[in-house]
């Protein structure tokens, strides 16, 4: 089989790669391991934070709990947390379904409703300064 | 022609190469949104081997101011995205010089450089555009293309170079 005049052995074999390349490669794709493992193994959250209007609530995650706000209900159900109910149209925040990973959110910009998973390791948050 | 002027006359002309791409994989679909292939970026590389790393340096800002006036993105989110991209793209270009070209080709000035734009948009984006931690959930899959893409530009660039096999 031929690719653009070369042939694969070719290809396959240094004549259009060089040594170094396969160091960059294998760089690249440790890289790329550790990106998706830490990607498909996020952390769990610790605590819910949720903003509604200018305030800003915390709740423990760690509970069974209906959490009711002025047009929206929040659900927590043992580490883990969505909007159960909301009076906005196109109700993308219900959509959403269940968040559980460190830093993953639901907003709902309607209600400028915003639930957020914290932990309580914030080392790598610049914002805490 | 003297010298200078020829070389003006051939930025000029990779810059127009570099612009068309640019504005064309703008309105290109892409099943991903922020995913794209980077074509401009072959012909930076393909500047930078064919002159030095000053041109390059030229098509690549140009490309960028001269494309977002063109779009229409000019001093919005996206050209700060590309502006800073290019620009961390760029350095790691000029690091890349210092490597030996015994050992190391193009695949891997690609890769660098492709890698180098990543890095300069998420810089840009998380700390001006979405100050929040939450995107760097996006950061696996942009490292993933940027990878395949980045070698697809080089062996683009390994057949401009040697048309002739």
């Amino acid at each position: 089989m031929k690719l653009f005049g070369y042939s694969m052995r070719e290809i396959l074999l240094l004549k259009l790669f060089k040594l170094g390349d396969f160091l960059i490669f294998f760089i690249f794709i440790t890289i790329i391991i550790l990106a998706l493992n830490y990607y498909f193994h996020l952390p769990k959250g610790d605590y819910l934070e949720i903003s509604h209007g200018n305030e800003i609530k915390h709740y423990s995650l760690f509970q069974n709990k209906i959490l009711i706000f002025d047009e929206i209900e929040v659900e927590i159900n043992m580490g883990k947390a969505r909007i159960k109910k909301s009076n906005c149209a196109n109700q993308y925040c219900i959509m959403q379904g269940w968040i559980s990973k460190i830093n993953h959110s639901v907003v709902c910009i309607p209600n400028l409703f915003k639930i957020s998973i914290k932990s309580k390791m914030l080392s790598y948050d610049s914002t805490n300064y | 022609m003297t010298a200078q002027t020829i070389n003006i006359h051939q930025i000029s002309k990779f810059c127009a190469i570099a612009i068309i791409l640019h504005s064309a994989e703008f309105f290109f679909p892409t099943p991903i949104f922020g995913i794209k292939p980077g074509i401009a970026n072959i012909i930076i590389l393909f500047t930078y081997l064919k002159f030095n790393f000053k041109s390059a340096v030229y098509v690549s800002l140009i490309r960028v101011f001269i494309s977002s006036l063109i779009i229409g993105t000019f001093i919005t989110p996206t050209f700060f995205i590309s502006l800073s991209g290019a620009i961390l793209s760029l350095i790691f270009l000029f690091l890349c010089q210092f490597l030996s070209h015994k050992f190391f080709s193009i695949y891997t000035f690609s890769m660098l450089m492709g890698l180098g734009h990543i890095l300069g948009q998420f810089i840009i984006v998380r700390m001006f555009i979405i100050p929040d931690d939450g995107v760097f959930i996006l950061f696996p899959i942009f490292i993933l293309f940027t990878f395949i893409f980045s070698l697809i530009n080089a062996f683009i660039v390994s057949r401009l170079i040697s048309p002739s096999n």
